[in-house]
């Protein structure tokens, strides 16, 4: 049990203090909404975001889970899976620790973009 | 004594393949025992199945008497292992990657903090333990290797080229955490090198070519065993020294310039000379060394295949 929860502050640090990656995943669903929204609006749909913000919300969702899943893969290029490996640690809880981390991640990213998004669209509604 | 590691007709096998062909040693408790060999001899092979990473094909590997491919758990809390290429996590701290270790080896949370400041005291790195992983050097971070290696008291440490690609004061330093960790911890070291002056340091060498081992004795019994000691002798008198030389049933070669002389026995080859002085202008004697013994078991040629 320690393991995963260790495992998981690990991944949520390294998330938090990739500065770059971090301002990305967050910029980028606005982007969409910002782009999609202005391209589908017609004069049948006044307001896109409504039909947009699950797609945009589960895309996120899927994006972040990936890249976070991904960094697996890192980790065993850059060798510290190797050291996981060789340590008493149980494999089942160092999945565990992996999936975690992705799930609160893109969990957390999911439900910013829906309450965002909900603002959004309540403000066009009343505009 | 008692054998801490006990490898017994083990074998490896990717297909037909042998990386590893039927080779039995043992290591006693609280020695340094040396892995030699040249690249794609079986080392690191042999070291990745006894850290219960690679499965063996067939044989016995003990470690501490509990068996390497049934009883995984015990053996890896037993070992701590360096590997060749940085297992370190590069997006933390020095001390988040220590802690990390700690959790994965079950170190009792009050243990921790004494622990860590114990292991980097060790290899001079207490100051620096809020410093990120991936802004160290080489050598710190082999340095941070090495401490992590130790952190939950291992019987055995496995260092796989623990010195290679590092400049000779990091290389003399890790040689003294290294000693100085055998001396008073009583840690057996298993390790593999390619520097021959540094496998003089340890208690037991083997040396690996092909998939089997080689040799396997105490260093100095090997040097005995495989190398001569050589005189270089240049001189003006070419013909008085041929038949002195052959006189004295001493072989020799000729070069360009200069007559070596491969003698089991200095003195002697020293004395026959001393008979007639003037006839050498110029005299080199060189001891054997390790590197000889290596290359001498191992042969010359370069290997293509690794």
């Amino acid at each position: 049990m320690n393991t995963v929860f260790a495992l998981w502050k690990r991944g949520l640090k390294a998330f938090v203090r990739n500065k770059t990656a971090l301002i990305f995943s967050i910029l980028i669903p606005f982007f969409f909404i910002y782009v999609f929204g202005a391209i589908f609006k017609s004069d049948l749909i006044a307001n896109p975001v409504a039909y947009m913000l699950s797609g945009v919300v589960i895309v996120t969702v899927f994006e972040s889970a990936l890249t976070l899943a991904s960094s697996t893969v890192d980790d065993m290029v850059g060798g510290f899976m190797k050291e996981v490996l060789v340590s008493p640690a149980k494999r089942v809880a160092v999945a565990a620790g992996q999936i975690l981390t992705a799930t609160t991640v893109s969990t957390a990213q999911g439900m910013l973009i829906l309450v965002i998004g909900m603002f959004l669209e309540l403000s066009l509604l009343h505009g | 004594m008692n054998s801490i590691i006990v490898v017994k007709n083990f074998t490896k096998k990717y297909g037909n393949f042998a990386a590893v062909n039927d080779i039995s040693f043992e290591v006693e408790e609280g020695t340094i025992f040396a892995f030699l060999g040249p690249n794609g001899a079986g080392k690191s092979t042999t070291i990745n199945t006894l850290c219960t990473i690679f499965e063996k094909t067939s044989g016995t590997l003990l470690i501490d008497g509990k068996d390497v491919s049934t009883q995984k758990s015990e053996v890896r809390s037993t070992i701590g292992v360096v590997f060749q290429d940085p297992t370190l996590d590069n997006k933390m701290t020095i001390d988040e990657n220590l802690k990390m270790h700690c959790v994965f080896y079950n170190i009792p949370k009050k243990e921790v903090e004494e622990r860590i400041q114990f292991v980097l005291k060790l290899v001079d790195l207490l100051k620096e333990r809020k410093k990120m992983v991936g802004a160290l050097s080489g050598g710190m971070k082999r340095r941070v290797e090495i401490a992590r290696g130790l952190i939950h008291y291992p019987k055995v440490l496995f260092l796989d080229e623990p010195t290679t690609g590092l400049d000779p004061q990091t290389r003399a330093q890790i040689w003294e955490y290294i000693i100085k960790l055998q001396k008073e911890r009583n840690i057996t070291i298993f390790l593999t090198t390619h520097y021959m002056e540094e496998a003089e340091i340890c208690d037991q060498i083997a040396i690996m070519d092909g998939g089997v081992i080689v040799a396997y004795d105490a260093p100095y019994a090997l040097k005995k065993q495989y190398t001569k000691d050589k005189a270089y002798i240049t001189t003006e008198k070419e013909q008085e020294l041929e038949q002195l030389l052959e006189q004295y049933k001493l072989e020799y070669v000729k070069k360009d310039g200069y007559y070596r002389v491969d003698a089991e026995d200095i003195n002697g080859l020293l004395q026959v000379l001393s008979l007639q002085k003037d006839v050498i202008s110029d005299i080199e004697i060189k001891k054997g060394t390790f590197n000889d013994v290596f290359l001498e078991i191992t042969g010359k040629k370069i290997r293509e295949e690794a």
